[in-house]
């Protein structure tokens, strides 16, 4: 990559981090992993990379400040986290203003019926079930694998699902380590900033 | 249809990223070697797309470079010619 370095091209945060040594590099290919996992859900303008981009420029800046007990990528992985969750926060904010907003510009005639449904987010809850249909297609061929992300989906302990499944200790273990290697690849994947 | 499929589709993703942390340096190069990757190596495509500012990348990335390897060709009828 000298050609690169002769063109000084510019380091995005997470560039200038590993310069700094803030991160290892397969702190950082470990930390782009979680990246595409936590973009999961997310529409398609917010990308894996503007998470982890975003989280290492918050570190940068000094406006996030990793707390000397905790592990890095851990601190790191929760900022992102927290990114993503203050996005549905914020979606949410505005999806419950949207009736008052039609209201405001006469385009609703009974705008108590938006009001006053049930289920105030289905589209977050539709994205949500496509999404764990791609999580369950990395593993087509890996059927106890995807008894062990079902098991998840559910909030069941591992425990719970290696009863439910009848699985022993040593199948749990290694399922869980090809589940791993396979979120891995999809993860560690060249490009792609959106997906 | 509820909301109770997104949160427990967040369980899902918590649970994911707790494997992920947990992941060895050994099995996260044996997944790069899987994609033809070498961490190892110095100046490794795997890092290209972390450390290297995005609009670079989609605008002016390396194929775009190494395709034109005297410089970026401008068209016959570019008007800084």
């Amino acid at each position: 990559m000298r050609w690169m370095q002769a063109l000084e091209l510019p380091k995005t945060p997470a560039g200038q981090a590993l310069t700094l040594k803030l991160v290892t590099k397969m702190d950082l290919l470990r930390l782009k992993a979680v990246a595409r996992l936590l973009a999961r859900g997310l529409p398609p303008e917010v990308g894996w990379s503007d998470l982890l981009q975003e989280a290492f420029a918050r570190v940068l800046d000094g406006s996030r400040k990793c707390p000397e007990d905790l592990p890095t990528v851990v601190f790191l992985a929760g900022i992102m986290r927290s990114i993503r969750a203050q996005y549905f926060r914020r979606a949410r904010r505005v999806a419950a203003r949207l009736p008052q907003i039609r209201v405001e510009l006469d385009l609703d005639d009974h705008p108590d019926s938006e009001a006053s449904d049930p289920t105030p987010d289905p589209e977050r809850s539709l994205i949500a079930m496509q999404q764990l249909a791609e999580i369950d297609r990395l593993f087509a061929d890996d059927r106890q694998a995807q008894q062990v992300i079902e098991g998840l989906f559910e909030g069941w302990s591992p425990e719970q699902i290696r009863a439910r499944y009848d699985m022993s200790k040593t199948d749990y273990d290694s399922t869980r380590k090809r589940m791993r290697r396979a979120l891995l690849r999809e993860g560690l994947k060249w490009g792609e900033h959106d997906k | 249809m509820t909301n109770d499929n997104a949160e427990r589709f967040e369980r899902l993703i918590a649970a994911l990223e707790r494997e992920l942390i947990e992941a060895t340096d050994e099995e996260i190069l044996e997944a790069a070697r899987d994609l033809r990757m070498n961490p190892e190596m110095k100046g490794s495509a795997a890092f290209i797309d972390l450390t290297i500012a995005r609009r670079w990348l989609r605008h002016e990335g390396p194929r775009a470079s190494l395709d034109a390897p005297r410089g970026r060709r401008r068209p016959k009828n570019d008007p800084s010619r």
